[in-house]
């Protein structure tokens, strides 16, 4: 009886398929691009994609309104689909309709995946590339609106980062609403030389600066991977930043009140010890070592993701698996800046403790802390105020936290990697010393009239320092209960394996939304 | 061409590199000393070394440009 109806729906359908046309999908694919239907298909299990809202779009009519000439789709597609298996919401831009301008039904589309995502509490991902907002939807509304007066989604988003996963991969260049999209994510990714990520684009900048400048120069990967932090990682490709995407959310739950799920492939061995742990660091203070080979050994086999590498460098953040347990890890990269806590470590730190705490993740924080950032540079970024609120980071988290003294924690910066309130599970390595203060400078300060009234001050200040340098042994601090113990770096594995078990199961009475809301 | 610049100030002891050699990413350029510590600078990018600016001895400020990659 409604045949006739069913055939147009399953027309309308056909069209939106056909997105912005051949011509359109040529070009996106002559630029490197797929469209962001193969995009979809890519990033999901085989036919898992359930689409909400395909009918959308702009319909144009024959003069008796009633049959439809041309239809143009809105630039966003999206629905309900499934990675490894666990359901997830998606959305992605049609760059191949009008560079996927920004106007009210996107707005309503975007709205209304964000409260599937809200409202069954599944992760959110979205595949950027479009040019945000255009004044063509003034035209259609016929006035000028205040900025989100009517519109409900920013704050349900900021509400979703303490509940549910996001992702954002900038697939192109975006700006606009589609930066924002960007850093309203738990974790983002850009593809290299592909895409750029702009407040306002080249052409806004040389009209209102009188600068030019090019996409690369003003957003791309060199920038806001490696100095701004706005987007954490870099993907190769499309298909790289994709398996990023499915990486991170292999160690994440679907929500906060579920737990991250312990797996494996095949069991590496919880009581593995690796040797190399014995001769990584150096016994000279001044020689650096790679971090890296650490975590390696400590960590399951082929289980390290890491996030931000090539931002802040001096601090590692990564998650990982130990005995299948996912868990986050904080680690110091002594071969940048000396493993110095700068303005730039402050902020990806702060928001990878945020991450973790908020959806479960246990800590295993691996310290050579040699302190904050100093000099003329560091105090004009605000080290101090950006390290503190760092530190508020670790004094809020409720998370299970483990920490091993590799080498250095000294100072305020020493001090922000663990809460002396809560259970700190730590273990020193013999290769540890600390203190509030470094003793090399801490010496001349303290003894200075002593040091110079002598005849050789050198001589006095060296045997001043050999003096000090004899508490700053582990075992003296351990005499004195100061770190509860100090073990074979080679133990390290094993002890954490046995730590993540209970604290897995102590996380479990933490379900739900942290205290402490999430920010972007 | 890209500049390679001291990410802190202190004192270059060696370097391991020479004009119109090619390095990869993440390779080490030169040691800067200081914070108390023997500290790589390293390549980001894959590239030839054009020119260095610096010698071992040389004191350096942030932000210098230590060596020009092309």
């Amino acid at each position: 009886m409604w045949q006739k109806e069913v055939e147009e729906l399953a027309r309308r359908k056909a069209r939106a398929e056909e997105m912005g046309g051949a011509e359109s999908v040529a070009r996106q694919h002559a630029a490197g691009k797929m469209t962001v239907r193969e995009r979809i298909a890519a990033l999901l299990d085989p036919d898992s994609f359930s689409e909400t809202g395909a009918l959308t779009g702009e319909g144009r009519y024959d003069a008796q309104n009633r049959h439809l000439e041309a239809f143009t789709p809105c630039p966003i597609v999206m629905g309900l689909g499934r990675i490894d298996g666990r359901p997830v919401v998606v959305q992605g831009d049609d760059f191949t309709i009008r560079g996927a301008s920004v106007g009210r039904m996107y707005k309503a589309k975007l709205a209304y995946n964000g409260k599937m995502a809200y409202e069954l509490r599944l992760p959110l991902i979205r595949l950027l590339d479009g040019a945000g907002g255009t004044i063509r939807e003034v035209a259609q509304i016929g006035y000028l609106e205040l900025p989100y007066i009517n519109d409900v989604a920013p704050g349900m988003l900021a509400d979703m980062m303490s509940r549910v996963p996001m992702v954002s991969l900038v697939l192109g260049p975006v700006s606009g609403i589609g930066a924002l999209l960007t850093v309203e994510s738990h974790f983002s990714v850009m593809v290299k030389e592909k895409s750029q990520v702009f407040v306002g684009g080249p052409p806004l900048v040389e009209w209102a600066q009188g600068q030019r400048v090019t996409k690369e120069e003003l957003g791309g990967y060199k920038i806001h991977t490696r100095i701004s932090g706005v987007v954490d990682n870099l993907a190769e490709d499309e298909a790289d930043a994709m398996a990023q995407t499915r990486r991170f959310l292999d160690y994440l739950p679907a929500n906060v009140w579920e737990m991250p799920q312990r797996k494996y492939a095949e069991r590496d061995d919880p009581d593995r010890r690796d040797e190399s742990l014995l001769s990584i660091v150096p016994r000279e203070g001044k020689k650096t070592y790679d971090m890296r080979r650490i975590m390696t050994a400590v960590f399951d086999r082929d289980s390290i993701f890491e996030i931000g590498r090539d931002q802040g460098c001096s601090q590692i953040t990564a998650l990982a698996r130990l005995d299948g347990y996912p868990v986050g890890v904080l680690a110091s990269d002594v071969r940048h800046k000396a493993g110095a806590f700068s303005w730039d470590v402050a902020e990806k730190f702060q928001r990878f403790v945020d991450l973790c705490d908020t959806f479960h993740l246990p800590v295993v924080n691996l310290i050579d802390q040699p302190g904050f950032f100093i000099g003329v540079e560091a105090e004009h970024q605000g080290t101090i105020r950006k390290g503190v609120r760092a530190s508020f980071a670790v004094l809020q988290a409720t998370i299970p936290w483990a920490s091993i003294y590799i080498r250095k924690c000294f100072g305020v910066a020493g001090g922000a990697q663990s809460d002396p309130r809560k259970l700190n599970w730590r273990y020193a390595w013999p290769s540890a010393y600390w203190g509030n203060i470094p003793i090399e400078g801490g010496v001349f300060a303290a003894h200075k009239a002593e040091i110079l009234a002598d005849p050789d001050p050198m001589a006095r200040h060296e045997a001043l320092q050999a003096y000090y340098a004899g508490f700053a042994q582990p075992f003296r601090a351990a005499e004195h209960f100061g770190i509860e113990d100090i073990i074979d770096p080679r133990d390290t594995r094993p002890l954490l394996c046995r730590w993540v078990a209970l604290a897995f199961e102590g996380e479990r009475l933490h379900l739900g939304p942290k205290g402490r809301g999430m920010r972007c | 061409m890209t500049e390679i610049k001291a990410p802190m100030p202190g004192t270059i002891i060696e370097v391991l590199i020479a004009p119109g050699q090619n390095v990869d990413e993440n390779q080490e350029l030169l040691i800067l000393e200081s914070m108390k510590m023997e500290n790589p600078v390293c390549a980001r990018d894959p590239g030839t070394v054009a020119e260095v600016r610096v010698k071992p001895g040389d004191k350096v400020l942030a932000q210098q440009v230590l060596l020009v990659m092309e």
